[in-house]
């Protein structure tokens, strides 16, 4: 038990006051002072203690991959550093699963594989943090055969800061604290307190076996109609056939590249929902459609860019023509996991996201928008580092009653997107930025917005809001942003939570449930 | 219609006593203020001496607005855009002038913002010198103070429950802020002390310690201020409830008085200026002698300079249904600290409280909520209070900084 602190004088200090994301901390004024790195839960109750009675401000890390300013941003403040907290054995008392907070994703599926033959069905960024990650609604290539992590959590141990300042450890589950549970259930991270530990009695048997693949289109060629004929059909098909349980075990993600960049992709993992990879009829059933549009075979080295490493690309011998054709390959399931386990953007990179869910197809005005900006060349940008992904969800997400269970709200859409660009110079960061907050304005800002919420994928009959693990301080210029996020009924209950648990706002960033 | 006249239709109440204590206080006689013969004799003070040049107030309706004081007169010169400026400070070269802006938010995000003026020494006019936003949740700022050596801004932020330290240029302008602490603490009082509010900021005689109110906390707290940082060196808790809202040091250093916002209390405490400490309670004085009205926001504390009086004002239930501010006039016992009710004024007309009482000289300076500012001349002698005369007419002020010659 220990609490190693490293100041600014500490030669590790430049290393470990940096994430994933560059930008962050803007200047070495808006720097923390000290990062406190904790060997266990009680660790990080002490050194959480110290750091309230000195007047400091704690923000929190595990996995560093917050895609906003919410932990490095903190003036003289303090980082606790739980990405040592990983341990995974049994606690007696507690559900049989557990995860300790810095566990990494690719640890955590390794872990409960061998041990268990269980999984999670988290995100495919192997070194995201489960702190970060569970909290705000976690979901992977497997979500929509197994819902989003949130859903599987049993209980969660964290700390709060009570009224008069003193730091109390909680494990909060159905029966105890059942708010707070609730909203350590999607909410999102830095909000109520410190999660040192999730716990699940229960948990998805891990996939077998997985197919991957992909293929590509060029932009070279590429007409309004065929960009047309390709969202439309990726769109029907998950607004449609993609409701079926039997095609729940298709992931997919259209990856909508820059015209700079050469090529749009689409990638593919997919699994039988029994785990097993007997039967691709629903995965040829989903490829074909896309036949019509004149695919290219992908090359590995487009689909390891063009899917930031979120899929595992390599191919077996001895598979077809039409397996060729959509380059693909059968894996263990582990090994593909844990070959993805990449991406996410390294320390250097620089990077801006943002997200929206649909509950429908896209609109021909919408693929006319996203066709423009894509093909826009804004002056002194190079937007090679910019894909709109668009991933397949629902199936066992959208299971209804989870919206009153958790504090994912978002429980009726069958595509989730994620606008996100890394570059590596800071002067591009304004170029970019821009570039980013006028397509994002504009595709919602069409015919098919609410018009009393232009600019966004306000809940309607079409969206159903943002991600707030892909939180964007853009959204912040909308006095409604928390509803954005959380849906108009979810917010005033996380609100109250906010002002019961953490009274004094010791837990706050640009973006936390405003008491 | 002019508000003069308005004005002057007003009818003022006074109830007024010579008391040795406080059990009489009942029992005296509302006379209209009208009927009563001026107690203080007219100083007719030398300008520079005792008359401001210029006043500055701060107004949630206005912004911050400028007044050229000429014989008495005050004559409204500018009026400066400026978000709820609940506190306005005088840096020490007098040249400088920073308000703090009670707000919840600043370019999208929960916090709020300190303003930096410079003062036109011909003309007393206000040039923004720069913004500053205060930390992350860090809303609804009241108080502000400047550390005597004019090198740093210090802010009370009550919503936020914290302290920022700003250092001050030597044009005056704002660096960004410097430091940062977090309060915590509660009280028993549901609706005003769920958290930690810190609400007002005094430096002592010494100049080195910084003296704080939490009236979120029941806490009052001295600092010291080292490499734009506070440090906290005492903090002594106050009887759960009163809810500390203003301080004044007695000129002797020896002796804090603090008004109680959420039971309408005077405590006044021994205080080691050399060591920073604040000492044993040496009296307590509720003020409340009629109806309190129990209306957080409404108390203001006034301390005159020569250390004999205390001025003292709370809001209570007038007649029928209106609520508003009772003016007390205490003589203050420079040996034991004990209060010695001499004066009260009753009803500030029209349910309108008293906002901030700012003492000068021999002056009382009233801002009423809905009344705008008056001027109370008082005896030097005997403490006493003169009859009310407006000087301006301002809606919601909040606070003000006087600039002599």
């Amino acid at each position: 038990m220990s609490i190693e602190v490293v100041t600014k004088q500490d030669v590790r200090f430049p290393t470990l006051n940096q994430g994933h994301n560059a930008r962050f901390p803007p200047s070495a004024a808006d720097a923390a002072s000290r990062i406190e790195l904790c060997d266990t839960a009680e660790d990080v109750a002490a050194a959480l203690q110290q750091i309230v009675n000195a007047g400091l401000r704690p923000t929190v890390r595990s996995g560093g991959h917050c895609y906003e300013d919410f932990v490095y941003t903190n003036p003289n403040g303090a980082i606790l550093d739980l990405s040592l907290l990983t341990q995974t054995t049994p606690v007696p008392g507690a559900p049989r699963y557990r995860i300790g907070s810095g566990t990494q994703l690719v640890t955590a599926y390794i872990d409960l594989y061998k041990r268990y033959g269980v999984t999670l069905p988290g995100g495919s960024c192997g070194t995201v943090g489960a702190g970060g990650h569970i909290c705000g609604g976690g979901y992977g290539l497997l979500s929509r055969l197994h819902g989003v992590t949130s859903d599987w959590v049993s209980a969660v141990d964290i700390l709060t800061v009570d009224r008069h300042g003193k730091v109390i450890p909680r494990r909060v589950d159905k029966n105890n604290d059942p708010d707070l549970f609730r909203a350590c259930r999607g909410a999102g991270g830095g909000n109520f307190g410190i999660i040192t530990n999730y716990y699940f009695a229960v948990l998805p048997p891990a996939p077998q076996e997985v197919i991957a693949a992909y293929v590509a289109f060029a932009w070279a060629d590429m007409t309004p109609e065929r960009f047309a004929g390709i969202m439309s059909a990726y769109g029907n098909y998950w607004e449609t056939r993609g409701k079926d349980p039997d095609t729940w075990g298709l992931f997919s993600l259209l990856d909508l590249r820059h015209s700079s960049s050469g090529h749009l992709g689409l990638a593919i993992q997919f699994c039988n929902p029994d785990g097993t990879c007997r039967d691709l009829r629903v995965l040829y059933e989903f490829l074909d459609r896309f036949e019509p549009f004149q695919p290219i075979a992908g090359t590995h080295a487009n689909m390891a860019n063009a899917t930031g490493g979120r899929l595992a690309l390599l191919r077996n011998s001895g598979i077809d023509s039409r397996e060729e054709m959509y380059n693909m390959s059968r894996h263990l399931w582990l090994n593909a996991t844990v070959q993805g386990g990449e991406g996410g953007g390294g320390g250097e990179g620089r990077g801006k996201y943002k997200s929206s869910y649909m509950k429908r197809n896209f609109t021909p005005a919408e693929i006319a928008c996203c066709y423009k900006h894509l093909k826009s060349n804004p002056p002194g940008t190079d937007l090679r580092g910019f894909t709109l992904s668009i991933d397949s969800y629902g199936g066992a997400v959208n299971r209804k009653e989870l919206a009153e269970q958790t504090s994912v709200s978002q429980r009726s859409s069958v595509m989730k997107l994620q606008f996100m660009a890394m570059w590596r110079h800071p002067e591009d960061d304004a170029g970019y930025i821009q570039w980013m907050s006028d397509f994002y304005t504009d595709l919602y800002s069409g015919p098919d917005a609410d018009p009393n919420h232009k600019g966004t994928p306000y809940f309607n009959d079409r969206y159903e809001g943002c991600y707030i693990n892909y939180p964007d301080k853009d959204m912040l210029a909308y006095s409604y942003w928390p509803q954005l996020y959380y849906g108009e009924q979810l917010y005033p209950f996380l609100q109250s939570v906010k002002r019961r648990y953490d009274p004094n706002n010791i837990f706050h960033h640009a973006m936390s449930i405003r008491a | 219609m002019t508000w003069h006249r308005l004005w002057n239709r007003r009818t003022f109440l006074q109830r007024l006593g010579y008391l040795s204590g406080l059990g009489v206080v009942g029992s005296h006689t509302a006379w209209s203020f009208a009927k009563v013969q001026p107690l203080v004799r007219d100083m007719h003070p030398m300008r520079g001496e005792t008359e401001p040049l210029f006043a500055y107030v701060g107004s949630w309706d206005h912004g911050i607005q400028v007044f050229a004081v000429e014989d008495r007169r005050w004559r409204l010169t500018q009026t400066i855009a400026s978000n709820q400026p609940s506190a306005l400070a005088l840096h020490p070269t007098r040249r400088f002038i920073y308000a703090v802006n009670e707000i919840h938010e600043y370019q999208n995000l929960p916090t709020s913002t300190v303003e930096a003026y410079g003062i036109d020494a011909h003309d007393g006019h206000l040039v923004l010198l720069n913004r500053q936003p205060l930390s992350l949740s860090a809303v609804a700022p009241r108080y502000l103070a400047v550390s005597p050596d004019g090198s740093s801004l210090v802010v009370a932020v009550h919503g936020g429950g914290a302290y920022n330290v700003l250092p001050i240029r030597t044009d005056g302008s704002l660096e960004s802020v410097s430091g940062i602490m977090k309060e915590v603490g509660s009280g028993p009082d549901q609706e005003h002390q769920k958290a930690a509010h810190p609400q007002m900021l005094l430096f002592d005689t010494t100049q080195r310690h910084l003296l704080s109110a939490d009236l979120g906390s029941d806490r009052l707290n001295v600092f010291t201020l080292a490499e734009n940082q506070l440090i906290a060196m005492h903090r002594s808790t106050t009887i759960p409830g009163r809810g500390p809202r203003s301080l004044a040091l007695h000129p002797s250093g020896r002796m804090l008085y603090v008004m109680n916002e959420l039971n309408a209390s005077i405590s006044c405490f021994g205080y080691d200026a050399a060591s920073g400490q604040i000492l044993d309670q040496l009296q307590h004085q509720p003020l409340q002698t009629g109806a309190f009205s129990k209306n957080a926001g409404t108390t203001a504390m006034a301390m005159h300079s020569s250390g004999n009086f205390l001025y003292t004002s709370c809001a209570h239930s007038g007649a029928g249904s209106s609520a508003n501010s009772r003016i007390m006039a205490w003589r203050m016992d420079a040996a034991t600290g004990k209060l010695n009710l001499i004066q009260e004024l009753d009803s500030w007309m029209n349910s309108s409280y008293v906002e901030n009482m700012i003492p000068s000289h021999n002056t009382l300076f009233v801002l009423s909520q809905a009344e705008g500012i008056f001027r109370l001349n008082l005896d030097p002698m005997n403490g006493l209070l003169d009859h009310a005369v407006p000087v301006a007419k301002v809606s919601a002020p909040k606070s003000m900084v006087l600039q002599y010659l």
